[in-house]
């Protein structure tokens, strides 16, 4: 029934450290090496954090609604832990997003926020997230929280593929997605680098919170010992 | 002028500044919050 996530306790913190060493080399060739852009400039070298983190927000979401799924048709606790890792680290992830997006949309739209469909649609999806972590930190019962989060979790996952869509689908400010055919050569590198990094940074984040959900599980579920024991 | 939009190193510098303390902030608390359940089990 229960897991306590912890087969493999060095695989995260190997995966940390992987993060970090992909990052740090991506984001010196995307600030130093690669050259600046025709149009953008200097600004568009924000792009290699910017894109990496969106990826991987909407992975990390994409997950939690796997998750979800899966726990409801198991009752596996495991999944319920893993679910709440994800969505904590999808909002983060979401929420610097919005950040890098704003700071990037100042010098180029001239605004630092734009009720445009793609930026509206990514401030749902955190907020919607951000609303099943309050409502797992008010349930008190682990068999209702588990329950309403995943029912809650997959209602909120109709979001993600919106958000991904949302430039085809209206017209707006924010371009389109990039492919390996439209970004220069000179762009992949740092982009790649980068985007390895923040999945890696997200995956050992994903495990290691679902370590600290599991083991508040176990604690949770144990019954409390009888009075005498106590004594 | 040849269209380029100049300067911009700030917003760059700024941009790269929030990723690394969102992701040290949220990677200490994890760890923290790992420590403490930790600590919790081992005291059980």
């Amino acid at each position: 029934m229960y897991d306590d996530n912890n087969r493999f306790p060095r695989l995260p913190w190997i995966i940390l450290g992987l993060g970090v060493l992909f990052l740090a080399i991506g984001s010196y060739i995307g600030l130093f090496v690669a050259p600046p852009e025709a149009l953008m400039g200097q600004v568009q070298r924000i792009m290699y954090v910017h894109v990496p983190t969106a990826w991987n927000a909407l992975l990390a979401l994409t997950f939690a609604f796997v998750c979800a799924v899966i726990f409801l048709f198991k009752s596996d606790w495991k999944w319920d832990a893993r679910m709440e890792a994800s969505i904590e680290v999808g909002v983060v992830l979401g929420f610097l997003l919005c950040c890098q997006g704003s700071i990037w949309a100042k010098p180029t739209w001239g605004v630092w926020w734009d009720w445009d469909p793609r930026l509206t649609t990514t401030a749902v999806l955190v907020f919607a997230f951000l609303g099943i972590l309050a409502l797992r930190k008010f349930v008190e019962d682990p068999a209702r929280r588990a329950m309403w989060s995943a029912v809650a979790t997959i209602i909120a996952s109709v979001d993600v593929p919106i958000v991904y869509y949302s430039v085809r689908w209206w017209n707006s400010l924010h371009q389109l997605q990039s492919s390996p055919s439209t970004v220069s050569r000179q762009f992949w590198l740092p982009l790649r680098m980068n985007a390895f990094g923040i999945l890696f940074l997200m995956t050992a984040f994903i495990m290691l919170r679902a370590r600290v959900a599991s083991m508040r599980l176990k604690y949770e579920l144990v019954p409390p010992p009888a009075l005498g024991e106590t004594i | 002028m040849n269209g380029m939009i100049p300067g911009g190193w700030s917003f760059v510098v700024a941009a790269y500044s929030v990723t690394a303390i969102v992701l040290i902030i949220y990677g200490a608390s994890v760890i923290a919050r790992l420590r403490q359940e930790t600590a919790r089990r081992n005291h059980d």
